[in-house]
């Protein structure tokens, strides 16, 4: 469980980033978060991650406290983060010694770092990779590999901020299929996003502005939020499906392909 | 040429500060910088930061004057640089960095004698401009990657 009271976070500049954030985030909840460019939501990302520190307000993982730098070492332990640019995260030439060297700095053991860095591999459908040059492999491939590196230490809670801007379609589509299978592992994902047709991956749904929390609703009210959505780009099959239940025609928000959209009402009028 | 002009005269002013010894001289270009922030009415907290940031660069120096010369040579040259990295930004502020390269294209102009392009010499400046907060931002996504995958210090 995540609990956060009171957060607010000031740039250097004395502008405030983050201003009175409450939120309470169930175990094994996937969470998408959508704001516009300077909404917060990336700060917002580094604050939960432990990896910037914070003066005002709390937020507790559990029985971690982020403010407090003696828990360091087990916030590392149990919270990973995806970033954006795969080129940045990885830091060796080669896939094995990535993956290992976050293992070997929290302290692990040369045999769970085989175990692991495997596991981690299979999550991403990487493992044939275990031993290739990170420099021959694609933008996408790297990201999949920048996932299994924060997988490998098996965290509570994995964040990714926006982790398929920079990705072709079918790179992305990649990912959304091992977010997809992460979030039958039960592992608590924070999803920070500008595209919205990706908070149908998820649960449940914040929308940023301002620093600000404007919106937290589950995905089961989406249709009864969508003027929160106005302001983004709204997937079409979302409209259609609103539409749709407007004429009474209840067809359940998913994930849906316009294929997949098709059957269903092909099976309804049957 | 009223960019050109204007560089000439921040390059003399800069330059000039470095020979000038006597304190109520200095005064006097204190005073000069004041009235330009005015003058420009630019942010009197931004200036101050970026007096703030070059401090600890000023302080080693002080420090090193302090060890190898005069108590008093030391406060001389910390002043001069403090007075110095204030018109830089007044300057850069003011003008802005595409005037500031057109400017330095007219003053490398002479260097075509030697075969050198002036510009060429304004594009490499400006593209090295243009990355330093390229860098900066690197730098900092890097870091934070190091540390989520447990680099030291935790």
């Amino acid at each position: 469980m995540i609990t956060i009271k009171n957060l607010n976070y000031k740039y250097k500049t004395g502008e405030f980033a983050l201003s009175d954030i409450n939120l309470e985030i169930k175990g094994n909840e996937f969470v998408t978060i959508i704001g516009k460019n300077g909404s917060g939501k990336s700060t917002f990302s580094k604050l939960l991650s432990g990896l910037v520190k914070f003066k005002n307000g709390e937020i507790k993982i559990d029985n971690l406290d982020l403010s407090n730098k003696k828990q360091e070492l087990d916030i590392r332990k149990n919270i990973a983060i995806v970033f954006q640019n795969p080129e940045n995260q990885i830091i060796f030439d080669k896939v094995y010694d990535d993956i290992a060297f976050g293992l070997k700095n929290l302290g692990f053991s040369k045999d769970e770092i085989e175990t692991r860095i495997d596991e981690s591999l299979k999550q991403v459908n990487m493992l044939e990779f275990k031993d290739s040059y990170t420099t021959e492999l694609s933008l996408g491939q790297k990201q999949r590999i920048a996932i299994a590196s924060s997988l490998a230490i098996n965290p509570k809670v994995l964040i990714l901020d926006e982790p398929t801007s920079m990705l072709d379609p079918s790179s992305k589509k990649q990912v959304y299929e091992i977010l997809k299978t992460l979030k039958e592992s039960g592992i608590t994902i924070i999803y920070i996003t500008n595209f919205i047709d990706e908070i149908l991956l998820g649960d449940r749904t914040i929308i940023f502005e301002n620093g600000k929390i404007k919106k937290d609703f589950y995905k089961k009210d989406l249709l009864s939020n969508l003027e929160y959505l106005k302001d983004f780009d709204f997937p079409g099959i979302v409209s259609l499906i609103s539409r749709l239940h407007s004429f009474g025609i209840n067809i359940e928000l998913e994930d849906l392909s316009i294929q997949e959209l098709t059957l269903k009402l092909g099976e309804l009028k049957k | 040429m009223k960019n050109l002009i204007l560089l000439l005269i921040f390059i003399s002013y800069t330059t000039s500060i470095f020979f000038i010894s006597n304190w109520i001289a200095l005064l006097f270009f204190i005073l000069i910088n004041l009235i330009l922030i005015f003058a420009f009415e630019l942010n009197l907290k931004r200036v101050l930061i970026n007096l703030y940031k070059i401090t600890p660069i000023i302080f080693i120096t002080f420090i090193f004057n302090i060890l190898f010369g005069y108590f008093e040579e030391a406060v001389l040259i910390s002043i001069r640089l403090y007075i110095v990295c204030n018109i830089t930004f007044i300057f850069t502020y003011k003008m802005g960095t595409t005037n500031i390269l057109m400017s330095l294209e007219n003053l490398f102009f002479p260097l075509k004698i030697f075969g050198i392009s002036p510009t060429d010499l304004s594009l490499i400046i400006n593209i090295a401009i243009t990355f330093i907060p390229v860098i900066f931002r690197e730098l900092e996504q890097t870091s934070l990657a190091l540390k989520n995958k447990g680099v030291k210090p935790y």
